[in-house]
């Protein structure tokens, strides 16, 4: 009996381990099945980290969907699985749509001690799909908290600069 | 036992229902709408978020803004930018402001700006005379804003969150929107 205990204790203990850490790769799973499309890393991601010293942002993970859009008329539906797959310890922060630049972004945020992270989902036009997790904390956080959607519009661009790597 | 069992479950069902009726219902009409827009912008913060982004307003200059944000259920936004003048109408505004039309609900402010044809209004939600919530509608020819407030606030808090947390930088308080020399600027996005 208390073998049993311990084993589901264990179990439980190691599924809310994983789950914290798989927020980037349940979307990138869930798309990938959805669409029948495959990601790819960012090769020299690593090189834009030192660049984030200091500024409150760390943990950056990238997933890419190049030539791959999210149907507009899909983005609802969409974005109602994303929020299901990822659980109730992610909450929907911010949603922008913007049929001029023919793009489409879904934050979600998660507590994760004293830092917050968050999952961002873009559709863009020009450079499809992008999955991007990272934590941000400090100045940074304080940010997006005042600031959340100059915030996701700026990190979009910011993303666009260190995907091609200019 | 039965009996007992679906009693406690349409009891917590009713409890989440009507927890759930506070937050202001955004009708189905916008989706299409949204559809229509050239930018749409949607933010949700819930207590859980808000208590969590309390907890980091120690800067000096932050009380009042954390003292708001602590208490309340919710902030939620919803912006619509139209290319074209005429891609809403009214009847796309009616749904809301049929849920702002019940006994508890007050619309304390209503600004018509002719030259920017913009149309804002401030509606307080009171409870045992205390304000439990409050949303801002603003109109524009190209423009559809509704922010909502979801809890214990005070109008004159509006002036400690406007720019932060998604809500426009010019929706203030109504006395300070009253006293400007144009009160249409009291809400633009």
């Amino acid at each position: 009996m208390k073998r049993a205990i311990w084993l589901t204790f264990v179990l439980t203990f190691a599924c809310a381990a994983a789950s914290a850490q798989t927020g980037i790769k349940t979307v990138v799973k869930l798309l990938e099945t959805r669409y029948s499309v495959h990601h790819h890393g960012v090769p020299a991601l690593w090189l834009a980290k030192p660049f984030m010293f200091g500024s409150g942002v760390g943990g950056l993970k990238i997933a890419e969907f190049e030539n791959f859009r999210v149907p507009t008329e899909d983005a609802g539906k969409l974005q109602q699985q994303i929020g299901a797959a990822l659980g109730p310890e992610w909450f929907p922060f911010v949603e922008t749509w913007s049929r001029r630049d023919q793009e489409w972004s879904v934050i979600y945020a998660r507590e994760s001690g004293d830092k917050m992270q968050l999952l961002i989902v873009t559709s863009e036009e020009k450079d499809g799909l992008t999955v991007l997790q990272m934590n941000v904390s400090g100045k940074a956080r304080q940010e997006w908290f005042n600031e959340p959607v100059d915030c996701a519009k700026r990190d979009n661009k910011n993303q666009q600069t260190a995907k091609n790597g200019e | 036992m039965k009996r007992i069992f679906w009693s406690v479950v349409f009891l917590a069902a009713s409890v989440i229902g009507s927890a759930a009726q506070d937050v202001i219902k955004v009708p189905e009409s916008w989706d299409k709408l949204a559809a229509k827009a050239d930018e749409v912008v949607k933010v949700t913060m819930d207590k859980k978020m808000l208590q969590f982004a309390s907890k980091f307003m120690d800067n000096e200059g932050d009380e009042e803004g954390k003292r708001i944000i602590t208490k309340l259920n919710g902030i939620y936004v919803r912006s619509l930018e139209f290319k074209n003048e005429g891609e809403f109408t009214e009847a796309d505004v009616a749904p809301i402001r049929a849920q702002l039309q019940g006994p508890e609900w007050s619309r304390i402010v209503q600004v018509e700006h002719r030259s920017d044809q913009e149309h804002v209004e401030i509606f307080i939600k009171y409870v045992n005379n205390t304000a439990q919530g409050l949303v801002v509608l603003s109109e524009e020819p190209k423009e559809l804003v509704l922010v909502h407030l979801d809890g214990p606030i005070n109008p004159e808090d509006l002036d400690d969150l406007s720019g932060n947390f998604g809500i426009p930088k010019t929706v203030h308080a109504p006395k300070k929107a009253a006293t400007q020399s144009k009160p249409a600027t009291a809400v633009k996005k």
